[in-house]
Formats: C-alpha cells, sequence, structure tokens
C-alpha cells in the first residue's frame, strides 16, 4: 500500500477515534453470474471508509475506497461555513445537473465507468477543486467551480471494455491529457433559484469549461522509422488520442404541478445543454471522427401513486450537425414494506434499437445491512450502445453493509 | 319508596351533568393546550414487524409555525446507509412544497406531493398523520361525545370526529380517547371506509418550557391489517427556540 494512503488511513481511523468524531462506512458485496458463459463477474465489491470532523462552521471530511482496482482516496474535502457563503477544497463531488440517467450539465466531475454496472453516486469521481457558493437569499445559490487539473474518465474496464478497431496503417496508439498548466484549468459556474410558480418550480442555468471526458482521434502520426514500403500514405501510424476543449452551457428546471382529479404532485424535470467544441479543419483526416458540436435535452416527469408505486419516464434527444440520436427510460420503485424495495429501470436507445432492462428486489435484514438480486439484461445489435454488452447479461445478487 | 324515587332522580341528574360536556367541548379542551412555536429534538423511530424484529431510525427534527406558515425539517442521523438524508416540508395555507437531500448524488429534489398521503418513511404514520399531530383543528370535524370510559386507570372521554364535507384527509372517522383529567388524547383510532385501520396510542407525558407545555414523548402506532407497529420516541426536546428560516432551506439541508 502506498505511504500516503497509509498516512491518510491513519489520520482517518485516529479522527475516527478522537471525541466528537464522526466515523462510518460500507462493504459493498455483488457477484454475478453472466448468462453467456455462466462466469463469475466480481466486479462491484467495494468498501469505503469515512472519517469526519465537525466544527460549528466548518466541517473535514476524508473518504478511502478499496475495490478490485485498488485502493484510492475518494472525496475528500474541507468546508468552510461562512454567513452567506460556503468555501470547499480538496478531492470534490459536485452535481451541477437535474435528471437522471441522462444528465449533460452534470459535467464537472469524471465519470468511473470500469463497472457500469455500479450504482449512480460510485459512477461519479471525485477531482481536485476549489467550490464557492454565495447565498444572496434563501433560495438562490451562485456557485462557482475551478479544479486546476482535469481528470479524464475512465472506460469500461475488464469485460466491459469495448473492442478497439483500429483505422488502416495505425499501428500504435498513444493518448495525450492536457499538461497541469493554468490555461487548461477547468471552471464553471451555476445558479439556481426556487420560485412560487405552481407548485414549486426550481430553475438553474450552468456553465463549464472542461475538455470531453474520453480522448478521441486528434491526429496521426507517421512513423517513417517503421515504414516498411516508404510510401507515408499507407503509414505506418501512430494515432494519437487527446481530449479537446468543451464549452457546455444550458439550463434546467423542475416544476410540480397537480392535474385536479386525475394527479397531485406531478415532477417535470429538464436540462437543456450545447457542447461546444472546436470545428475540426476540412483537410484534417480524422475530421469525421473528431467529437462535433452538439445539444441535447432531457425531460423526466415523475409520479408517486397513492399508496403505490413511484415511476419516473425519461426522454433524451441529441443532436449535432450528423443528424439525431434519441434515448427513453424510465425507473420504477415501490416500497412493499419497510423492510421490501422493488425496482426497476430500463433504457432503449431507439437510434440503435439497443436496451437494458434492469429489475431488482432489496431486503433489509437488519439496521443498516441490505441483501439484493438484480437481473441486468442488454440487448440488441453487437455494435450498438447497450448491444455491446450482450454478453455481460447477468443475475446479479449481494450484501451491503453500512455502519 | 319516596326516597328511592328521589335517589333515582339525582342520579339521572348526576349522569347528564357528567355527559353535559358535548364532543365540541372535550376537543376546544384538547386544542386550548399551548402549542409551541418551534420545537427541536431528535427521534427515534422503531419499527416493528409482526414477528417482533424491529429495525430502528434515528431522526433530527425542527419545526417552526408563524401564521398559515408552517415548516420542518427531518435529518436522518441512523441508519449508517441513510445518514445525511434530510426531508423539508414547506406549508403555506393549501400550498405545501416537500424537498429530498440526498447525500450520495449531492441533489436536493423535490418530491411529489402524492407521498404525504402515503407511509412517512416506511413507518405506520403518514406523512398527515405527522403534519396534524398537535395540530388536529375542531372545527374541521363533527365531533360527538360517545361515552364516559376508563383507559389505564384514567378517566377518559371517548370522541367520534368525522370531519365535515371538503375537509382533505384519509381518514372518514376517527376514535379519540381523551384523558378528563388534563384533556390530552390517550387513544385514538382510525377509520377507513368504516373499519378501523390503526390505533395510536400516547403516553410518557412531560412537561416542557416550565411546565408551560405538557406533551407525549412516546407514540405508538399499530396497523391493524399488516399487524405492524411503529413507535416514536422523541428524546431532548427543545420547545420555542430561537430557529431561523436558514435551517429550513436546501444549504441546511446540505450541511
Amino acid at each position: 500500500m502506498k505511504r500516503w494512503m497509509v498516512l491518510v488511513l491513519t489520520a482517518v481511523l485516529g479522527l475516527a477515534t478522537a471525541e466528537g468524531l464522526g466515523f462510518s462506512g460500507s462493504l459493498r458485496t455483488g457477484l454475478g453470474l453472466v448468462f453467456s458463459d455462466l462466469n463469475w463477474d466480481q466486479a462491484g465489491v467495494a468498501f469505503s471508509l469515512e472519517g469526519s470532523y465537525s466544527l460549528d462552521d466548518a466541517e473535514m471530511i476524508a473518504e478511502l475506497k478499496a475495490g478490485p482496482q485498488g485502493v484510492r482516496l475518494g472525496e475528500a474535502v474541507a468546508r468552510v461555513y461562512l454567513d452567506n457563503a460556503d468555501l470547499e477544497a480538496g478531492r470534490l463531488v459536485v452535481s451541477t445537473g437535474r435528471t437522471d440517467f441522462f444528465s449533460p450539465l452534470d459535467a464537472f466531475n469524471p465519470r468511473d465507468l470500469s463497472f457500469p454496472l455500479a450504482a449512480p453516486e460510485e459512477l461519479k469521481a471525485p477531482v481536485l477543486g476549489l467550490a464557492a457558493s454565495y447565498y444572496p437569499d434563501d433560495n438562490t445559490v451562485l456557485t462557482a467551480l475551478f479544479s486546476p487539473v482535469f481528470a479524464p474518465s475512465t472506460p469500461p474496464a475488464g469485460r466491459w471494455a469495448r473492442p478497439v478497431v483500429l483505422p488502416p496503417g495505425v499501428v500504435g496508439v498513444a493518448v495525450v491529457r492536457p499538461e497541469p498548466r493554468l490555461e487548461n484549468a477547468v471552471f464553471g459556474l451555476r445558479a439556481t433559484t426556487s420560485l412560487d410558480v405552481l407548485e414549486g418550480l426550481d430553475l438553474g442555468f450552468t456553465a463549464l469549461y472542461t475538455f470531453t471526458p474520453f480522448p478521441a482521434p486528434d491526429r496521426l502520426v507517421y512513423l517513417a522509422d517503421q515504414d516498411t514500403d516508404a510510401d507515408p500514405r499507407n503509414g505506418p501510424f501512430r494515432l494519437v488520442l487527446a481530449h479537446e476543449r468543451e464549452a457546455v452551457v444550458g439550463g434546467d428546471f423542475a416544476l410540480v404541478f397537480s392535474i385536479p382529479g386525475v394527479a397531485e404532485g406531478v415532477i417535470l424535470r429538464g436540462e437543456g445543454a450545447y457542447v461546444r467544441l472546436p470545428t475540426p479543419e476540412a483537410t484534417d483526416p480524422l475530421k469525421d471522427q473528431k467529437p462535433k458540436a452538439y445539444g441535447e435535452g432531457v425531460l423526466e416527469l415523475e409520479y408517486t401513486f397513492p399508496d403505490g408505486p413511484t415511476a419516473i419516464l425519461l426522454y433524451d434527444l441529441k443532436g449535432n450537425a450528423d443528424g439525431l440520436s434519441h434515448r427513453a427510460g424510465g425507473i420504477l420503485r415501490y416500497d412493499a414494506d419497510e423492510r421490501t424495495r422493488l425496482e426497476g429501470a430500463a433504457l432503449y436507445n431507439f437510434s440503435d434499437g439497443s436496451g437494458l432492462v434492469r429489475p431488482g428486489v432489496r431486503y433489509t435484514l437488519a439496521d443498516g445491512v441490505e441483501a439484493w438480486v438484480q437481473l441486468a439484461y442488454f440487448f440488441g445489435p453487437a455494435d450498438s450502445e447497450f448491444g455491446a454488452w450482450g454478453h455481460n447479461s447477468q443475475l446479479r445478487a449481494g450484501l451491503d453493509f453500512s455502519f | 319508596m319516596r326516597s328511592k324515587g328521589l335517589i333515582g332522580l339525582l342520579a339521572v341528574f348526576a349522569l347528564g351533568s357528567a355527559l353535559a360536556i358535548t364532543g365540541d367541548e372535550v376537543m376546544k379542551k384538547v386544542e386550548a393546550h399551548p402549542t409551541p412555536k418551534t420545537m427541536h429534538g431528535v427521534m427515534e423511530m422503531h419499527l416493528i414487524n409482526k414477528a417482533g424484529k424491529k429495525l430502528t431510525r434515528k431522526l433530527e427534527l425542527w419545526q417552526k409555525k408563524e401564521g398559515e406558515v408552517e415548516k420542518m425539517l427531518i435529518k436522518f442521523l441512523a441508519p449508517a446507509d441513510v445518514k445525511g438524508t434530510a426531508f423539508l416540508v414547506i406549508r403555506k395555507g393549501d400550498k405545501e412544497e416537500m424537498k429530498l437531500y440526498l447525500p450520495a448524488l449531492k441533489r436536493v429534489r423535490r418530491i411529489s406531493a402524492s407521498q404525504k398521503k402515503g407511509s412517512f418513511m416506511g413507518s405506520d404514520f403518514t406523512y398527515e398523520d405527522i403534519s396534524k399531530l398537535g395540530a388536529l383543528k375542531t372545527e374541521d370535524y363533527k365531533n360527538k361525545l360517545l361515552r364516559e370510559d376508563t383507559l389505564d386507570g384514567k378517566k377518559v372521554y371517548v370522541v367520534e370526529a368525522v370531519p365535515k364535507p371538503g375537509v382533505d384527509t384519509i381518514y372518514d372517522k376517527m376514535v379519540i380517547w381523551v384523558w378528563a383529567e388534563k384533556f390530552h388524547p390517550l387513544k385514538i383510532e382510525f377509520f377507513q371506509k368504516g373499519k378501523k385501520v390503526k390505533v395510536m396510542t400516547l403516553s410518557a407525558f412531560k412537561t416542557f418550557a416550565g411546565g408551560k407545555y405538557e406533551l407525549p414523548t412516546r407514540l405508538l402506532m399499530e396497523n391493524l391489517k399488516t399487524h405492524h407497529k411503529t413507535e416514536l420516541l422523541q428524546e431532548n426536546l427543545e420547545l420555542d427556540i430561537a430557529i431561523p428560516d436558514s435551517v429550513f432551506t436546501e444549504r441546511f439541508m446540505k450541511r
């Protein structure tokens, strides 16, 4: 184990044993039986330990996480609460969006997709940075975000990794990350307010200046010393992948309303974003493979049936110069009693005919101890968004322990 | 013979005087107890199933009433998997907004008001039960004194409270057992579609604010259909303390 981890762990345990300090954690276990090869998918086992120290107007939180990828520092922040402002520094997790599953505005933190079936909160990775929030009144928040070092998202790993097909002539790939310089810093602004419209309206505006979360083809480097036919047009090439600068700008809302005699307390949420990216030059041989500027809008409708389940329906529309793509999703949650929760989620990509269905049941055995069973079924063509994981359809079960 | 007739007459008169108090008068006396403008404390909620197995939830509660505006914030302290979750309700007359803070997602979300008729945090209390605790409006009900009785050795008035047309409630009747000496409800039976569905008992009365308030610190709600029980214990109650409006905000939910 690295020395700094031992130090952090010692500090966390030290904090936890001192008087008035908080100490909590969880152990999540999960094992999946994969239908295609009847193998076990062990991803999803995670242990976390969190120590916190709170004063009247300040607090510190440090989290250590351990899983199949090793031990790492999770969220670790110091917060100061002033009269009309909060300051936060460290490894931050922030939310700049409002909708579930598809949230184009929530782009400040990188994603850890190494195990795509992890809980939504596990998919968001902390990032080194500062956050300052100002509260001009009780209903309005203005937040400024700054991260000196861009952190890329982690792609699906192991049996979840997507096959890579290299263009003709390419013999190697290099990934270039933005250097940790001031001009490569990530920053953003978010403003939210609540208004007394119908049964309540929340509005938000977000602007982020960041990089594309995953690297994309940037240029081909001709490897003259490895060329056997001496024709530079045939290669060999090294494909250089890089993160492009992107500006994400958009708004979001949540509106509560009732339809008299039909439905009380319906919630409509939405997000709309425009993501601006550099336009490739017309002579660029990789121009068709480079990411293009796009717009994305998400609408989400939530309703809880009296004495029944909570249902959420989503629709996501994304468009760029090449055309439109659209996806839809649904979530259903029902607490049969205080111990038993039935839950299900489904996603469908209309553009490629692929989808995911995830029904499950969760049962509380004792305070902080839950057992669960879940089916994850992927379908669609082999080269589609969800169909590419068709070989990973599985039945999962596990025990989660929180302390 | 004459004396026997006189005794009989006196007995009838005594019974008449005893029942002379009406259901409305009993409930007005209940309502006349002063209610605190603010409340802060820790609640322990025990969810007890038919087999007697128990789950415990610990909550911190802030409540404030200013005229037509009622505000309530609940933060979960335990169990660990829901610790930090916060629930905010702001009611202005008929308008009600409810928000939920999910610490794992770092998001405050509006939640559906239709949930108010459902279970409160998986318990046998509905949101309506919780919000109406200590704030039952007498004028919303037709109150009829059914009889006098005794409950655990205490003399009680048994009052039937039927909501007047237009009153928004999930119950079509309540039978309230009111302690005759102190005019505190000791037991409430809840009826839906003519059937008794739940029974709440209120006990462990304690005085607060130098005797100004006397409140039950233990509530037990039993669901007669499922035989499931919820016990609510209130600890360290502070009443009429200054609670700033900033407590009932998204900012405070996240802290």
